[in-house]
């Protein structure tokens, strides 16, 4: 695996990945609202979930997607 | 802030101190504001947990009040909730003023998105406690926080606390009491310089036009205003300048291709991850399972989830439709036999028909769905405090949104299944406000409660018992399809209204899954006592209302019987005083006679009453109204006694009920009154024709399923959406459906040679 990883959106991480967050694909008010759920660039998420619908944890708490919105997160898998 | 300002507001401390809670959704809020307050919620509300403002009083020797704000991530008004939350932190709200004093409740172990509001807070120039929430949960999860330079980068008071094991409540307790506490220090933190350098005069022109502000709150009143709409409309009034002042601003950093949308969290993080860095160390991986995690592996499941979400609702449905019934059938009889003691204990006359048939009906009309209404109130309560209502969103998302709808809409449209009031109500709790709108469109066409008497009534009248594959009765599956004739077009006019009117939108579905934890009785059992004093209030009003508006519409004017009728009654007397006569004069005394004859003549009179009261109704105003309309409903397939009957229920559908029964002159009548439906089964048409037929009925159901006949429903809607536009688009379109679909149905079923 290269060293540097170009950004890919959550839903091609496999579950248990911790990723860090890139960018948000997404229009002002959604990415907003990202944020304020703690869903936030440069943040460090594990996927719990990835298939029909998207469950990713943010700190403790566990934050839904619809995969359509998730398809448009885009992040680096994390390498411990 | 300067020290005169200080000195008001501590003066405002010793007359009586006004104390606002707030927090992120699911940090123990609610939790804490019992504890406070020891007293259970007054404004308990519809779903979303809390989403009318509530307070109490929290005991000591200066009586301190508690404000529960609406569970908030930011105070960027999103959702209605927000806004709430923020009109009472800056005093936006006519008469109430600014607060004393803010508690932000954080949940210790999410510090940093939680913060986020907090900086918010902070920057209102108002007093501030951190009171951290969950330090339990925090620890449990690896997590040490360091308290003490916490509160010293933020300025002010932190607290430890966990509110469920009730600890750390007596250290809140002292610091709400405490008279000294100062204003929350100015921010530290920068917007992007590019934004930064156009606050200054906004502040300037919002301090010469709004001199009222605070101080301190001047520059998170421009951020809002710079960010939002609405937050922008409120100063339509008051600031005209900085309204336009603001605009202009707005379109020079748009020029310069400044994103200033995203200006405010991008500042607001820059300096909170850092400080939380610093203030957090991680003992323990945060990504391992919690038991929440392994609950969810299965109720979530793709194929589980859909399974046990259904099953529940199965389970909901069950027990509204027939754990209810012995209750609703014992409220029924003891209208009927409240009715009779009023009867038998008052003179007859106009003011004991109007207690009667008025006044007690019309409340036996609200009471009677009292059962079903606490039992749906029950379970979404149920589903509320364990946290299943999160997840039944998320299960149902996908479907939704391949009918325009989130999966936050579920939960408004289940709960319009027992009345749209609280459904409309609870579409407040989505932060998108064109889905907001489509879910207060379409809420209305899920059968709510009030459709079903009519339903019971038409279809064990009209349709043919019997059983499909000998497991379901046909009765059971008409009572079904009109359920899903309701769901259907729900969907379907939320597909239309997101294609035509709102079309563009992107799809968004976010949600945090709180942990499950443990339901809290007491709480779910005052919230739903709560909930349904507040539908019987509301819905009682229109109906008992209407009920008194109908029996005058129905009792004048006082019409003369028709010859005919008259010759009934006159033949009758002359047949009752014969036969008296002729046993008086075989001997029998003459009060005796007569009490004989007349409980022999008794259903002879009964004929004759009836169809006075028959030939009153068809020349009442309601009969007037009813033929007047029959015309234009005749396509449909129904008389003007059925005209009349739609007529009086567009004030409520259950109306109806009463009303047939009033036309047809049956005393005390329930939808299951074998005598009502037995009398509209034998009405019949001049020529002979019956009035009723199995078509008729349908016709009648299915207008029933689609029209929207509330008012209070209407009123709801106006109120939620804030114009009349909205309420009258409803009625058109519920009712232009209604009309097109009986129409279809009768004319479609005469084509056929159904009639």
């Amino acid at each position: 695996m290269s060293p540097i990883h170009v950004p890919q959106p959550l839903t091609s991480f496999s579950t248990g990945v911790l990723v860090q967050l890139a960018f948000f694909a997404l229009g002002d008010p959604e990415a907003q609202r990202l944020r304020e759920l703690g869903v936030i660039e440069g943040n460090q998420i594990h996927i719990l979930k990835n298939g029909d619908s998207f469950v990713c944890c943010v700190e403790s708490s566990r934050i839904a997607l619809r995969r359509e919105v998730a398809m448009n997160v885009f992040g680096t898998p994390v390498v411990l | 802030m300067s020290k005169s300002s200080v000195h008001t507001n501590l003066k405002q401390v010793a007359k009586l101190k006004r104390v606002a809670l707030i927090g992120n959704p699911n940090v123990g809020k609610t939790t804490v504001f019992n504890v406070l307050t020891g007293m259970r919620q007054k404004v308990g509300n519809y779903p979303g947990v809390t989403v009318e403002k509530k307070t109490g009083r929290m005991d000591g020797e200066v009586p301190i009040e508690i404000i529960d704000l609406p569970g908030s991530y930011s105070l960027s008004p999103k959702s209605l909730d927000e806004r709430i939350a923020y009109d009472v932190l800056s005093g936006h709200l006519a008469n109430e003023p600014r607060p004393d004093l803010v508690v932000c409740i954080v949940d210790a172990s999410n510090l940093e998105r939680n913060l986020y509001l907090v900086t918010q807070v902070l920057d209102l120039g108002l007093p501030v406690i951190v009171a951290l929430n969950m330090m339990d949960a925090a620890e449990a999860a690896g997590l040490v926080i360091d308290l003490k330079l916490l509160s010293e980068k933020l300025g002010v008071p932190v607290l430890p606390m966990s509110a469920s094991k009730n600890e750390g409540i007596g250290k809140l307790k002292y610091q709400i009491r405490r008279t000294d506490l100062t204003v929350a220090p100015e921010r530290s933190w920068t917007l992007m310089p590019a934004v930064e350098v156009e606050i200054p005069a906004l502040i300037q022109i919002l301090a010469e036009e709004a001199p009222k502000v605070p101080e301190r709150q001047r520059f998170i009143e421009v951020l809002q205003c710079l960010t939002s709409d609405t937050m922008l409309d409120y100063w339509n009034k008051w600031a005209p300048n900085f309204q336009k002042e603001v605009q202009q601003a707005r379109l020079r950093l748009l020029s310069n291709k400044v994103p200033y949308q995203q200006a405010e969290v991008i500042g607001r993080y820059g300096w909170l991850s850092p400080l939380v860095a610093q203030v957090v160390t991680r003992k323990k991986n945060v990504g391992d399972a919690s038991v929440s995690d392994k609950i969810d592996a299965v109720l979530t499941h793709r194929v589980f989830g859909p399974l046990f979400f259904g099953l529940i609702l199965l389970l909901i449905f069950q027990a509204v439709f027939s754990w209810a019934t012995p209750l609703m059938d014992l409220i029924e009889s003891s209208v009927i036999g409240l009715g009779a003691i009023i009867r038998a204990s008052f003179p007859a006359g106009m003011a004991t028909d109007l207690l009667v048939d008025g006044v007690v009906s019309g409340v036996g009309n609200v009471v009677v769905f009292l059962p079903q209404i606490l039992l749906l109130f029950f379970f979404l309560g149920l589903m509320e405090d364990t946290g299943y209502m999160a997840r039944s969103a998320f299960i149902m998302d996908r479907l939704m949104s391949r009918v325009g709808l989130g999966g936050g809409s579920v939960v408004p449209l289940l709960s319009s299944f027992a009345c749209a009031i609280p459904g409309i109500m609870a579409a407040r709790t989505l932060a998108n406000p064109k889905d907001r709108l489509i879910t207060i469109m379409v809420a209305p066409l899920m059968s709510c409660s009030a459709r079903l008497p009519v339903y019971t009534l038409f279809i064990a009248a009209f349709l043919p018992t019997g059983k499909v594959l000998g497991l379901i009765t046909f009765q059971g599956l008409a009572m079904f399809s009109m359920y899903l004739l309701g769901t259907v077009m729900a969907f379907v006019a939320s597909m239309v209204l997101k294609r035509i009117v709102f079309k563009g939108e992107s799809s968004f579905f976010a949600m945090e899954l709180p942990p499950y934890r443990m339901p809290r009785f007491k709480q779910i059992f005052w919230r739903m006592i709560d909930r349904s004093k507040a539908f019987v209030i509301r819905a009682g009003k229109i109906i008992f209302g209407m009920s008194i508006i109908l029996w005058g519409l129905a009792r004048f004017p006082v019409t003369e019987p028709s010859a005919e009728i008259a010759l009934l009654r006159s033949s009758a007397d002359t047949v009752f005083e014969q036969r008296v006569d002729s046993l008086a004069s075989i001997g029998v005394p003459y009060a005796e006679a007569s009490e004989q004859i007349g409980a022999e003549m008794a259903s002879r009179y009964r004929r004759v009453d009836a169809a006075e009261a028959g030939f009153q109704i068809e020349h009442s105003f309601i009969g007037k109204i009813g033929h007047t309309l029959e015309p234009v409903m005749r396509p449909l397939g129904f008389d003007w006694k059925i005209s009349a009957g739609i007529v009086s229920a567009f004030a409520a559908r259950e109306v109806i009920i009463s009303a047939l029964a009033t036309i047809y002159s049956v005393g005390d009548v329930g939808e299951d009154s074998p005598l009502l439906r037995e009398k509209l089964k034998a009405d019949t048409y001049p020529n002979g024709d019956p009035v009723y037929t199995p078509l008729v009925a349908v016709s009648l159901l299915v207008f029933f399923v689609l029209a929207l006949q509330c008012m209070s429903t209407l009123a709801i809607a106006k109120r939620e959406t804030n114009s009349w536009k909205w309420p009258a688009v409803m009625w058109l379109y519920m009712t232009g459906l209604a009309y097109l679909f009986s129409l279809i149905i009768y004319q479609g079923g005469m084509a056929l040679g159904w009639g």
